[in-house]
């Protein structure tokens, strides 16, 4: 599975210094985003993309096929256009590929990109992993096996689901692949660090 | 004259932003990439474009 990376990672790559492993510590599991997830963003870009033929489509019937007279206002408008469709189209892309869930010996990492220069790294210990949830809900997550994993934690999560509050915690992270599989490895790594702390 | 001049400051101002944006998100790219992950190849295949619909405007505009 290209989106569920494993590998004997090396922890002293510069790339992982922003996540201040601990000495003992090693990255068991790295894993992104469903591509499925970013799907909407796609399909909404592309749709963009069409816009202008509508526009050149309106403007030759305004004017009647002289469309030569404001072609160089065309010419513009639409490279500014793309350039600013491609611009959105990265840094979506950005929001999305670089939105990583680290899983460790000893910690859960979920790092966060939420925008130009804005990135979010939350963590949870395996040791206050209570339970596991993963979730797959609707056509597309059944079809391409991705979905919601929900951690419950015994202090503080990250989760905005009001449906889910009181003194468990909740740390839930969207759209990813294997959901069932990811769950078991979190539960076999808190069993295996509760059984050698 | 003046209308040309004004749209085309305009759009050079425009082209500063679109530019200043791009940089930080290059920048973002290669201060959070992974070792071997696809953030080279989209990085090139997104210059590649922009680069594509730079010149080609540019080259519309100065046949026309």
């Amino acid at each position: 599975m290209p989106h569920l990376i494993e590998y004997d990672i090396d922890t002293n790559d510069p790339s992982f210094l922003y996540l201040n492993l601990h000495d003992n510590e090693e990255i068991k599991v790295v894993v992104r985003h469903h591509w499925a997830g970013f799907l909407g963003t796609l399909v909404i870009v592309l749709a963009m993309a069409l816009f202008p033929l509508v526009i050149i489509f309106a403007v030759n019937l305004l004017l009647s096929g002289d469309l030569q007279s404001v072609r160089s206002l065309l010419i513009v408008a639409f490279s500014g256009y793309y350039l600013f469709l491609l611009t959105f189209l990265f840094g979506a892309w950005i929001n999305y590929y670089y939105d990583i869930l680290f899983i460790t010996n000893e910690r859960v990492l979920n790092v966060s990109q939420e925008g130009l220069l804005a990135r979010k790294v939350s963590e949870l210990s395996l040791r206050q992993v209570q339970n596991v949830t993963a979730q797959v809900t609707g056509f597309l997550q059944t079809l391409f096996n991705f979905g919601h994993l929900i951690i419950e934690t015994a202090g503080e999560g990250t989760t905005d689901d009001p449906t889910r509050s009181g003194l468990q915690g909740y740390f839930t992270i969207h759209d990813l692949p294997e959901p069932n599989r990811l769950a078991r490895v979190i539960l076999e790594l808190h069993r295996s660090g509760n059984a050698n702390p | 004259m003046l209308t040309n001049n004004i749209a085309l400051a305009g759009y050079a101002a425009f082209l500063a932003v679109i530019l200043i944006v791009n940089l930080l998100y290059f920048f973002q790219v290669f201060r959070y990439r992974l070792p071997g992950d696809a953030s080279i190849p989209i990085l090139v295949i997104h210059i590649a474009l922009i680069l594509t619909i730079l010149i080609s405007s540019s080259i519309l505009l100065g046949v026309g």
